[in-house]
């Protein structure tokens, strides 16, 4: 056709065919001919052709998710077409299902998210005021001379722990983090600790243990009599192990599903523990009041393992110790009652035992009793046990009476218990919610309690939190120097001003009531912190932000976003796309994602696979998109130019001694060589390079090489990749089998799991044993508010993916029980307004029968720019810390890795209106 | 596939000249027009060129035989009109018919149906037999020009139900407009006639409101189009007028009807709607009495490909579930009058 | 004789991911105006499903008459495959939020997890769709062209490209809905079951990206395939919506589910998907599957074998498709 307008005749008006519009009646015709030609079959056969293109890579998708996937990489003229999970994973064994096809949906859209529109292509500096939106494209040089000149102000000026080079949880792989945390680490710069950061610590499990990840591979649940999901949702935040729980029910497992909505995972149990929000922590002890009411005790797993059978002062309330007994005696050397000899027996295996071993020999602890025990001036101190102390506060919660609190009718309680007593190897995984409410540690510290009464360690399974893996030898890439690591949570908290809104939400009285403390001892505790002085560093003047979308994540949302740019005097925000944080940055600069960088990451302990990105040959990167490596290298090349011009040539970091010859000296931070430092002397020039380094510097990958890794896209990881067990080659991983089975002590203050201590905030809380906490929530608001991980995002990444807001409903919704609606006057689909005295949102309503009444419910980290005004859901949410995660410098809670806490992020209560327009 | 060029060459390789134009008794019957020769065809369907041509008026009548159809929803015939102009071997046609609203092919619905219009042309057989008028005969191609609202025009040909074939070559061009409750659109088109006299043409259209494609349709029945100047076999003529005319007694015809059970099978005007045969209610504007001829003396000289039409569903066997009826010359012409009245 | 190449999806497998959905979409149907259609989705049962209402939509057969069927409206019953203002929303001042450039009204999975029931007895499952290259296809009957067929070789329907006049017969005789009329085409398009990488030996998106393990594939004639096991011999397997007369060549092990609770918070014995809802799903045959899976476990908790659950547990994800084994008279596929 040569005249368009033939074409365009516009329709004036649509028609009434639809469903519920006229039926089409129908006529049945001929039978088939008998031969129907099918040349034209080929056409759909050369689409497939073209999806699979002329080249083939290998990637995985590790944001935050740590589901760690092989997939192939489909490419065609140099831009990708399709993925498909690599599905090659070996079997362990013949009785463990294997891994195949690890993948989720999200994985599965990342070559549409590779081209959106919401792609970072050049290096943009804004020229409006921050948030403006008002960009102008620079060139790369430009760019890193911008960012070399201001960082250098910044540490001539505010000092090196002024500069903040942070890579938030958008990478999480060993390859791709290695830049930034490198970089980081030779200019001494500020780094958070980004687990705690996110609220994602385990601080029950480090009570218990001196570790917050702990568990098993996830092909464990399939050898499982029992599992418990107590704030897990695996059908939709672990999707790709989530059939080893749909295949243990197969296998004949009984499943608990503890969540107060009717999850995913719910319909995958045997059975649902509707717990009302935030109650966890009661339930926890309804179920240790059952297991020590009924027996439920295995006595010899709980006499070597625990602490149970420690003494405890009745008449001070704390262990009892060996400076106790004796003049100068040892501050970590703990007793038990020796029924053998009827006299107190130091325990081997704690630390300041000389036995290494949690082996008892010929002691035979008590678990029970009142005794006395001569102290240093003569006279005798009355003590008692750990497990009396355990089983007096378990009292105060039989399962009849907490059923008010946590609407959990004691016949579950009673199953839970038996089942657990019974199962040969049961689980109790807990998820990243449960942390995220005050009672959260409690809920943890009881839920492992349980799994030692029970014995369930080792083979017989246990607490499962989070498994890693051990990876050593990356020290020289990612820490060449030492560097100023800080304390995620409480940076945050800090730097956004949190405690404005911790006190304007939760009144002191009510959080005495509920919590046991309030915002006077929450911020005394924090300057305490801030006087030891070595989790702090202070509010950053430059940041320099690699994949970390802060300004979604944090609580307070506007208030916290405001407190930090305050004082920043350059904002770096470096991404693959244009998130709610880099929407405020100075400077953006755009990254490879997923499929144009080579990767690894190996750490994620849920398989004992290590995955490799290998871009398909010929891939052609986005716009102009360089590696974090790149960078990276970039950054350093240009501020050792900068410092040059300026004449200097390293800074001296008294922070950080260093021995040279007899003396101890500053470290130093040497602009010089910045850029030889960074790359190994120029060994390390680009991703490829940094994978090949990993490949082979780390033990744990031996005897792999990176032509293994390129062939299949993923290695397995030897026996020695296990913290606390070997990873045998052919069955799953179990955590503890060291200690378990070769009595190796734990890495808690006591040598043993620990449900004991009397640290002054421990005791002046009431939580020096496993003890409920009840929610929250300031009445002065009537709904529950909790925001449960999604199933279409891993946070924010992917959230803003057209392929899966297209599986949802294109725009942020809540969801509400259909009564707690009908009460508001809300109906399906409406636009509400969800407030309270912190903030407000707008979103839709989605009735759900799944979601408990009273409550306000989303599925997280919807971006802030997808709702009305830009206000996300954290809006509305309040500062608030747990004052036991802020407790540091006792025993196994010393701020490191396995001890830093969380924001609370379900504790706010809301109220919600329609919103009429 | 035989192409209409093809067929044509065959028709008129023995044309020879006619004093008189033996068509003016299809004329008077509506059967014939004349198009009118035009320097420059017109696509504007404004263009003042179409007071050239005289207009055509024709019905067009629900679609009957095969379902689904429009017949069986009750739908009315429709009187369009036509106008053609030719200029060599290219041939530009208006359709105007009235449609309450305008539906175009949106590619932003599923259940939405664009107004169109097709044109279908057919040559006379040697015997001056007319193709089936549903998208011709095995051995009878026809070809179309399709205009749907809104999308591109399509060059298409048949030989028979479901055998509908895009054809390669230059579309039809045209254009269309939609004014005070009435559609003028313009095909205009090569027709492979180089030197033909005659070419058989009717119109289909379908209307989206009423969901209206494949069988969804309203046709007129074949008319002719005589091409000044040019020669015609005679025989050609001869049995075009034997096509075209019928001279039996309506009457006597319904009491056949009524006599050997016609209704048992077909609808007839009145009748409850019958699943077996064809629905009759409208054959006689849908059809040329010569196709009606045929059918009621060897139902099985042109089955219509319908599983429901065939002896025991047996399609392939092509002999239609329609008994031989032991009729006379006289019954079958009377027959045939009464089906003509049928309109 | 038409071969006949089957599946199997385990609803007891099916977590509701969509890894399925968009394995299929990025094989088939993110182009070429099909951006909206699903030919494979999972939507949650209870509710109105994708295209919204389809059972109440007609179409199937009555006997061997077809019955009349319903059109799916693009926007209102499919949902339109929004497309978003990024550019506008994140790279410009005074920028309005990212949102759909038209807003969304349904969509494959709008009723994702809403269920029936109250709390705490609400309930809800995921069921996998696709084309069901049902044995005695409505669609196919229903095309005046026939453009439809099924292949001899593996008896995948599909609807030839180049026969296709898009007069959506089809669209309305599916009783699944799950043919699709593509505008921009002006053609019906379906689920080809992955012909052209089955015909390579590999299995079909949905199945082998199936992450949840919920599928199995094999010939119908396959003694050694799941379809034959699960299908007629442990005859757990059922098709969906057997009434509408198709008969489907997909097969469904249905779901299982937690107990509900009574007034006081304590668990019941009853399954809180009631039986009658499956029933009408599944057909009567439904409560003895429950019954015997509910066997099979009970058998497992006591430390016997079970054959049946070994296959559902599928061990080996590879072994779940057997594209090209033998049939019963020995024929290669």
């Amino acid at each position: 056709m040569d005249r368009r307008d033939f074409l365009s005749t516009t329709a004036l008006c649509g028609l009434g065919l639809a469903f519920g519009g006229p039926l089409t009646s129908l006529a049945a015709y001929a039978a088939p001919r008998a031969a129907p030609p099918r040349a034209w079959e080929d056409a759909y056969r050369q689409e497939f052709l073209d999806t699979r293109g002329d080249a083939q890579g290998f990637a995985f998708h590790c944001s935050n998710c740590q589901g760690n996937c092989a997939w192939r990489v489909f490419a065609k003229d140099g831009r990708v077409t399709r993925e498909e999970q690599a599905a090659a994973y070996p079997p362990l064994n013949p009785r463990i299902p294997d891994a195949n096809p690890r993948g989720c949906n999200k994985g599965t859209v990342h070559s549409k998210e590779m081209y959106q529109g919401d792609r970072l292509l050049h290096p943009m500096k804004r020229v409006g005021a921050r948030g403006e939106g008002k960009w102008r494209r620079i060139a790369w040089d430009e760019a890193l001379a911008e960012i070399a000149a201001g960082t250098l102000d910044t540490v001539t000026r505010h000092g090196l722990g002024a500069l903040m080079v942070y890579c938030g949880t958008g990478i999480l792989s060993q390859g791709r983090r290695a830049g930034p945390l490198r970089l980081g680490s030779l200019l001494g710069a500020q780094r958070l600790y980004p687990a705690s950061a996110v609220g994602d610590m385990f601080t029950g499990a480090s009570l218990a243990y001196g570790l917050a990840t702990v568990g098993h591979s996830l092909d464990a649940w399939f050898e499982c009599d029992t599992i418990l999901l107590w704030g897990i949702n695996p059908l939709v935040t672990r999707i790709p192990d989530a059939h080893y729980i749909t295949e243990a029910r197969y296998n004949g497992a009984n499943i608990f599903a503890i969540s107060p909505d009717y999850s995913p995972s719910a319909k995958a149990s045997t059975q649902w523990v509707a717990v009302k929000p935030g109650t966890d922590a009661y339930l926890a002890m309804s179920l240790l009041h059952v297991l020590l009411r009924d027996g439920h005790v295995d006595e010899t797993f709980v006499r070597e393992q625990t602490d149970l059978p420690f003494l405890v002062r009745l008449d001070t309330g704390d262990l009892l110790r060996h400076r106790d007994l004796r003049q100068g005696g040892k501050d970590d050397l703990y007793y038990a009652w020796d029924e053998t000899t009827g006299k107190p027996a130091p325990m081997p295996g704690t630390p300041g035992h000389f036995k290494k071993t949690l082996r008892l020999g010929e002691i035979r602890p008590a678990l029970s009793g009142r005794f006395e025990v001569q102290g240093l001036d003569g006279k005798m101190i009355p003590v008692s046990t750990v497990f009396d102390l355990v089983r007096a506060e378990a009292a105060k919660y039989p399962p009849e009476e907490t059923q008010k609190v946590t609407g959990v009718h004691p016949e579950l309680v009673l199953r839970m218990a038996a089942d657990l007593a019974k199962a040969k190897k049961a689980i109790i995984n807990i998820g990243f919610s449960l942390h995220k409410y005050v009672s959260g540690t409690m809920t943890t510290w009881a839920a492992a309690l349980a799994c030692a009464l029970t014995g369930h360690a080792g083979e017989r399974g246990g607490i499962d939190t989070e498994n890693n893996w051990s990876l050593g030898g990356i020290g020289p890439l990612s820490s060449p120097k030492p560097a100023r690591f800080a304390s995620g949570f409480l940076s945050e908290w800090l730097n956004g001003g949190m405690q404005e809104t911790m006190r304007r939400h939760y009144p002191d009285a009510h959080l005495r009531a509920t919590a046991g403390y309030d915002s006077t001892d929450v911020e005394r505790l924090t300057q305490e912190r801030l006087e030891r002085g070595n989790s702090y560093f202070g509010k950053p003047k430059t940041l320099l932000l690699f994949a970390d979308n802060m300004f979604r994540r944090n609580k307070s949302e506007s208030h916290h976003r405001e407190a930090l740019l305050k004082d920043l005097d350059l904002f770096v925000a470096v991404n693959h796309r244009m998130d709610s944080t880099a929407l405020w940055a100075d400077i953006v600069l755009p990254a490879t994602s997923h499929y144009e960088a080579w990767d690894i990451r190996g750490e994620l302990g849920y398989h004992r696979f290590c995955n490799v990105t290998v871009p398909p040959a010929n891939l052609k990167r986005v716009g102009e998109v360089r590696s974090e490596w790149e960078i990276c290298l970039g950054l350093a090349k240009s501020i050792s130019a900068e410092a040059a011009r300026q004449g200097i040539e390293a800074i001296p970091d008294p922070d950080f001694l260093t021995q040279q010859g007899d003396k101890a000296a500053p470290v130093m931070r040497d602009m010089k060589r910045l850029p030889d430092d960074y790359t190994m002397e120029g060994k390390l020039l680009n991703d490829a390079d940094v994978v090949n380094w990993l490949m082979a510097n780390v033990p744990q990958i031996k005897p792999w090489t990176s032509e293994d890794a390129k062939k299949n896209g993923f290695v397995v990881l030897n026996q020695e990749a296990g913290f606390t067990s070997p990873l045998y080659a052919n069955r799953p991983y179990n955590s503890f089998e060291r200690n378990v089975y070769l009595r190796q002590p734990y890495k808690t203050a006591s040598g043993r799991q620990q449900f004991f201590i009397d640290h002054p905030v421990f005791k002046k809380i009431g939580w020096r044993v496993p003890t409920a906490i009840g929610p929250l929530r300031p009445p002065s608001f009537p709904f529950a508010f909790y925001t449960p991980h999604t199933r279409w995002g891993i946070h924010s990444q992917w959230r803003a993916n057209a392929q899966l807001l297209r599986l949802q409903r294109g725009e942020p919704y809540i969801w509400l029980n259909p009564a707690t609606a009908k009460d508001r006057g809300v109906a399906e689909d409406d636009r509400v307004r969800v407030f309270n005295d912190i903030g407000a949102f707008r979103a839709r309503a989605k009735l759900m029968a799944a979601v408990p009444p009273g409550c306000v419910v989303t599925d997280h980290a919807w971006e802030p720019f997808m709702f009305e005004g830009r206000a996300g859901k954290n809006s509305l949410v309040a500062g608030m810390m747990s004052l036991v995660e802020l407790v540091d410098g006792w025993g196994h809670l010393s701020f490191d890795p396995n001890w830093d806490g969380n924001m609370i992020a379900h504790e706010s209560s809301v109220d919600f209106e329609k919103v009429v327009s | 596939m035989i192409r209409l060029a093809a067929l044509l060459s065959l028709a008129l390789c023995v044309g020879e000249a006619q004093a008189a134009d033996p068509l003016e008794v299809l004329r008077g019957e509506g059967y014939a027009s004349a198009a009118a020769v035009v320097k420059a065809l017109p696509i504007d369907p404004k263009d003042s060129a179409w007071e050239k041509a005289a207009p055509i008026s024709l019905l067009a009548y629900p679609q009957s035989t095969v379902k689904p159809g429009l017949a069986e929803d009750g739908a009315a015939p429709l009187k369009m009109e036509l106008r053609v102009l030719a200029k060599g071997r290219e041939l530009a046609v208006r359709l105007s018919w009235p449609d309450a609203a305008i539906e175009s092919w949106r590619t932003d619905r599923t259940d939405s149906f664009a107004d169109s219009a097709a044109l279908q042309f057919a040559l006379p057989g040697r015997e001056g037999t007319l193709p089936y008028i549903g998208m011709g005969e095995p051995d009878r191609p026809v070809d179309l020009w399709l205009w749907r609202n809104g999308r591109e025009t399509e060059k298409l040909s048949a030989h028979g139900f479901g055998t509908l074939e895009r054809q390669p070559g230059k579309l039809p061009d045209g254009d269309a407009l939609w004014e005070n409750g009435t559609w003028q659109i313009v095909l205009t088109g090569t027709i492979p006639n180089k030197a033909g006299p005659l070419l058989a043409l009717s119109a289909a259209i379908w209307n989206g409101g009423d969901a209206g494609r494949d069988g969804r349709k309203r046709h007129t029945a074949w008319h002719l189009i005589t091409f000044p100047g040019a020669r015609t076999n005679s025989k050609v003529l001869s049995g075009l007028v034997k096509e075209g005319t019928a001279s039996g007694n309506p009457e006597r015809g319904k009491n056949l009807a009524e006599e050997h059970g016609c209704s048992g099978c077909h609808r007839l005007p009145g009748g409850e709607p019958v699943e077996t045969g064809p629905d009759l209610t409208l054959a006689g504007g849908q059809h040329w009495p010569g196709y009606l001829r045929r059918s009621v003396k060897r139902p099985s000289s042109f089955l219509v490909p319908v599983d429901r039409f065939a002896e025991e569903g047996n399609l392939t066997s092509g002999k239609s579930l329609m008994p031989s009826l032991d009729l006379s010359d006289q019954d079958v012409e009377d027959l045939v009058a009464y089906l003509r009245s049928m309109k | 004789m038409t071969r006949q190449l089957a599946m199997v999806i385990d609803l007891n497998k099916c977590i509701g991911c969509q890894t399925c959905t968009l394995a299929c979409k990025s094989q088939w149907t993110d182009r070429k105006g099909r951006e909206f259609m699903y030919w494979n989705h999972v939507e949650t049962r209870p509710g109105q499903g994708y295209p919204k209402g389809w059972e109440e939509a007609g179409g199937g057969w009555d006997g061997d008459v077809l019955k009349p069927g319903r059109l799916p409206r693009l926007r209102e019953d499919y949902g339109i495959p929004a497309s978003f203002n990024y550019e506008q929303a994140l790279f410009h001042e005074n920028a309005p939020a990212l949102k759909s450039e038209q807003p969304m009204q349904w969509g494959p999975n709008w009723d994702e997890d809403q269920g029936a029931g109250e709390y705490p007895n609400g309930y809800f499952f995921y069921l996998p769709r696709l084309c069901n290259h049902c044995t005695n296809p409505a669609c196919r009957a229903a095309c005046p062209r026939q453009a439809i067929y099924k292949r001899e070789e593996d008896g995948i329907v599909l609807v030839d490209q180049e026969r296709c006049r898009g007069y959506r017969y089809c669209v309305a005789a599916c009783p699944y809905k799950k043919i699709y009329f593509n505008p921009l085409a002006g053609k019906a398009e379906k689920c080809i079951f992955c012909y052209p990488r089955v015909e390579k030996g590999v299995p079909q998106a949905c199945a082998f990206q199936c992450v949840g393990r919920a599928r199995h594939v094999a010939f119908r004639d396959d003694r050694e395939g799941a379809i034959w096991k699960l299908v007629e011999e442990w005859k757990v397997a059922l098709p969906l919506k057997a009434g509408f007369g198709t008969q489907p060549n997909v097969f469904y092990v249905p779901p299982l589910s937690p107990p509900t609770f009574d007034a006081e918070g304590k668990p019941t014995q009853v399954p809180r998907i009631p039986d009658a809802y499956l029933e009408g799903l599944f057909g009567p045959a439904v409560h003895e599957v429950l019954a015997r899976l509910n066997a099979e476990i009970a058998r497992k908790q006591a430390g016997q074998t079970s054959p049946l659950l070994d296959m559902l547990i599928a061990f080996r994800h590879g072994n779940m498709f057997r594209l090209d084994r033998l049939g019963e008279k020995g024929n290669a596929a």
